[in-house]
């Protein structure tokens, strides 16, 4: 399967998702004009690695490390890590790295609810 | 005035500088938002707080809303092409309160699940507005303007105040909505009073054809920024020449108060000014206004006058007379600025000044230059 990367702008974050690697990375800022364009690649590319992941089904991480995100970005990252949810039916285990930068209790309490809202293993993680 | 048909007197000029004294900052903006404006507003306020030395919290909370707010108008600004109703944006500094408005044309049938979502958060207090944030991520889907229908709700956790709004009518299909939110303490202004600040400032820039309005601190620092904005504001014309004009003219009055703005108030560092711009069929107008010395009136008089009443020859003798006279250390700009405008829009240099006390005078200069 094709990784999908796309690289950092000043209101998009990275998006690094290689088949195989320990962990996807979301990483950034996110307050994109229009954040359908930014993450509806992941949220399909996600579909298509459940289904067709030729390497051995196992753990599926994705490390999220936002400096800033938008009313509209907390929505895909939702859809993001409900999707990952889906993982477990289809034999994976996943799970969620939640890294903010130190003090900043927005995207540290964006993290926690979302925590919430979902059965996975969560971890939220300060970061310098 | 040759013709310039400026709606906007140094009179008033004077009364809008005195309205917004006290405050650090005050942008208005009206006309077309792209994310490109957007960061220049942005950065310009991030600026602003970091002079003001605001805390990291409140910065993230202020640029939070407004992001929101700015998108918000970028997504909904395409109901209306008629120039007086264009999306409207202010943010003021009030001492570290932080005061968001903005305005824009909604169409008559989104109005009553609006108002009925405004109200409905505004009922709430922070635990319900938590429970009612996740039962949207849950429930709701995005919708045709690709909203998801969080941003009203988090502005409103992470402002801490009630949001303001109102509706006015503008035909059958169409209104106007005035939105405003305030971040960090509360200012116990009654809600009403709030609104119709933002209602008068509007109306007063939509009757002066005003597309922007900066008043606070200028500052070399600043200046890119003010000026990526300003040129925004004069962007309606594809004329390259006229753009390259008013850019310029902007860069001479901008660094005009960098360099020869005096500071009333000694408390505060800085150079307090403001600059407006205006536009009509004809041209667009450029206005700043600043305290200077009064010791410094009769010698600034002097130098616009001779400008103002020299012909082309005389201007281009004027030119190569300072351009070729040494740079004086400590001496602040060449003195070549007013040449240059006069030169380049043909129009003449229109100031006014206004008496403030015994040691300052307040001045406007206002630039005319023709499509």
């Amino acid at each position: 399967m094709e990784p999908l990367y796309i690289q950092k702008t000043d209101s998009s974050p990275l998006i690094d998702f290689k088949p195989g690697a320990k962990e996807f990375v979301i990483e950034g800022e996110s307050a994109p004009e229009n954040a359908r364009l930014v993450y509806l690649p992941v949220l399909e590319w996600l579909e298509n690695y459940k289904k067709n992941a030729t390497e051995k089904k196992g753990n599926v991480t994705i490390r999220f490390s936002f400096d800033y995100l938008n009313s509209l970005s907390l929505k895909y990252v939702y859809d993001i890590i409900k999707r990952l949810e889906s993982f477990v039916e289809a034999g994976f285990t996943p799970s969620v790295i939640w890294d903010h930068i130190k003090d900043d209790e927005e995207t540290k309490e964006n993290g926690e609810e979302f925590s919430k809202l979902v059965k996975l293993d969560f971890k939220i993680r300060e970061r310098a | 005035m040759q013709g310039t048909d400026n709606k906007i007197g140094s009179t008033t000029l004077y009364t809008l500088f005195k309205s917004f004294e006290n405050y650090s900052l005050s942008y208005v903006y009206k006309g077309i938002f792209n994310p490109t404006l957007t960061d220049k507003i942005l950065s310009l306020t991030e600026t602003n707080m970091a002079i003001t030395g605001e805390g990291s919290k409140t910065q993230k909370k202020v640029y939070f809303v407004m992001v929101e707010s700015l998108q918000n108008i970028t997504r909904h600004q395409d109901v209306t092409q008629d120039e007086e109703n264009q999306a409207f944006f202010v943010v003021q500094n009030k001492g570290g309160i932080y005061d968001l408005a903005s305005g824009n044309v909604i169409e008559k049938e989104h109005i009553a699940d609006l108002k009925l979502k405004l109200d409905k958060i505004n009922a709430m207090d922070s635990a319900q507005l938590k429970e009612y944030y996740k039962h949207v991520l849950e429930n709701t889907g995005l919708s045709v303007n690709g909203g998801a229908g969080l941003g009203l709700i988090e502005m409103a956790r992470r402002s801490g105040n009630k949001l303001t709004y109102d509706f006015e009518r503008l035909n059958d299909k169409l209104s106007y909505f005035y939105f405003r939110s305030k971040v960090s303490g509360d200012s116990g202004e009654n809600e009403s009073n709030r609104l119709n600040d933002v209602k008068l400032l509007h109306e007063f820039v939509q009757k002066n054809h005003v597309n922007m309005i900066y008043q606070g601190v200028f500052t070399h620092d600043n200046l890119k920024s003010l000026l990526t904005m300003t040129e925004g504001s004069v962007a309606k014309t594809d004329n390259v020449a006229f753009k390259r004009k008013a850019v310029n003219v902007m860069i001479e009055l901008l660094q005009n108060i960098c360099n020869h703005a005096a500071n009333i108030d000694k408390q505060n560092e800085g150079k307090p000014g403001i600059l407006v711009v205006s536009g009509n069929e004809h041209g667009c107008s450029i206005m700043s206004g600043n305290y200077i010395t009064k010791n410094t009136v009769d010698a600034f008089k002097t130098k616009v006058d001779k400008v103002n009443n020299s012909n082309n020859q005389e201007l281009d003798d004027l030119y190569s007379e300072i351009i070729m006279r040494e740079h004086e250390p400590g001496q602040k700009g060449a003195g070549l600025g007013f040449i240059d405008m006069r030169m380049k829009t043909g129009s003449k240099i229109d100031y006014s000044i206004t008496e403030v006390n015994n040691e300052f005078s307040f001045i406007s200069i206002t630039v005319f230059i023709p499509f």
